[in-house]
């Protein structure tokens, strides 16, 4: 898929994986991969970026095998932030549908 | 490439940043490769998919760059020059590119998180203040109404003051901040020292208010309670005396309203408290 289209969503797709739980950054790779095929080195500076913007937290956990890994918590004004690129989304792919579906139909 | 020449090359990339944030971010990239060796991968392979380590550490540094209100006056802040010459990672130029975005950027997190607090607290404050408020003014006839906001305007003169106290101290301290931007872990003693000042102060004060309003609810229902008591004997005598047909109607139904208005009152001073009180704890 395109490199830029990755780019723009991938924000509201992380958004949205942790605003349902709390994740750790491997596994938020993994669910990332299911929607689209992004590079894994891009998600970790993208946190950073989140957290460093307070819309996310983070906190250590111990788990059963290896070090305590960390996690990520969306905040209140992640969720804001979510709800509004959503929005932007929506609109964004609409009006794209429908100009596409405009030429199509000339 | 192995593990460790990858964390290192990593490592060198982001020498300019805070020696937290740096372990931070290796220990999440070390962990990863891990769990995907792990899940079967090899080391070579799991590096591999990270790409080009330059433009992941471009990455990661452009995360640093934190979008600010007053963008105006941090850029005015910017250091014009940068000295780089200790560290030989990247070419010369780049690096003090880098080295200056960073610079730029911890001023401006500094900043933002300053204005994170301040923002918190002032929410706060309204909060409690808003509390008082609106219950006011749904409970209370417009007199009272009236009255209360006058108090609240008294109240809200100092926590005027106080903000305004704070935001020069900020700027102050951001421009001093600025100057000693670059011996970091002595500025972040000063930087942590201030805060704490600032919080203690800022907590007596509220503590301050929070106890000037409850005792002025406390006079104002000792008060009224009195009244009320006092509205209660009046109806007793005057309801004996209009039985024995005494023309005493209208003075009957006059200590009845009183003693209703006063009652209620009381009662509403009294979970005006208790209000705060709550709050309280759930603040602490």
């Amino acid at each position: 898929m395109n490199a830029q289209f990755k780019k723009g969503v991938l924000e509201l797709i992380v958004l949205e994986s942790v605003r349902k739980r709390d994740m750790y950054g491997y596994e938020l790779v993994e669910e990332v991969s299911k929607v689209v095929d992004v590079n894994e080195g891009t998600i970790y500076p993208l946190l950073k970026r989140l957290t460093n913007e307070k819309y996310f937290e983070t906190y250590l956990r111990e788990s059963t095998e290896g070090p305590p890994r960390k996690y990520y918590h969306i905040t209140a004004s992640g969720i804001l932030y979510r709800d509004e690129l959503e929005k932007e989304w929506d609109t964004f792919w609409q009006s794209v549908c429908q100009f596409l579906k405009e030429h199509r139909d000339e | 490439m192995s593990k460790r020449e990858f964390l290192e090359e990593l490592k060198n990339f982001l020498s300019i940043l805070e020696e937290r944030e740096q372990k931070d971010i290796l220990d999440e990239y070390s962990q990863h490769i891990e769990m995907k060796i792990k899940d079967g991968m090899s080391e070579e392979e799991a590096i591999r998919d990270f790409g080009d380590i330059r433009e992941l550490a471009s990455d990661i540094m452009a995360a640093y760059h934190v979008k600010l209100p007053q963008e105006e006056e941090v850029k005015e802040q910017e250091p014009v020059q940068f000295v780089a010459e200790e560290r030989e990672a990247i070419s010369p130029q780049e690096m003090s590119e880098i080295s200056r975005k960073d610079l730029s950027d911890s001023v401006r997190k500094k900043a933002v998180n300053l204005l994170a607090e301040a923002k918190e607290a002032l929410k706060r404050v309204g909060k409690i203040l808003g509390n008082g408020c609106t219950w006011t003014g749904k409970k209370v006839a417009s007199l009272f109404v009236a009255c209360g906001n006058g108090i609240l305007m008294v109240l809200k003169k100092p926590v005027q003051l106080e903000r305004r106290i704070r935001e020069s101290r900020r700027n102050q301290f951001d421009k001093e901040g600025n100057r000693n931007a670059k011996e970091g872990s002595f500025m972040m003693g000063v930087v942590h020292l201030f805060k704490k000042l600032i919080s203690d102060v800022y907590l007596a004060f509220l503590w301050c208010v929070r106890t000037c309003v409850n005792l002025f609810w406390a006079g104002m229902a000792m008060l009224f309670g009195i009244t009320a008591l006092f509205a209660l004997f009046g109806l007793g005598m005057v309801t004996v005396l209009l039985c024995a047909g005494y023309p005493l109607v209208g003075v009957t139904i006059l200590c009845l309203g009183g003693l209703l208005v006063c009652g209620s009152v009381t009662v509403l001073c009294f979970c005006l408290i208790r209000r705060d009180t709550k709050g309280e704890i759930q603040n602490a």
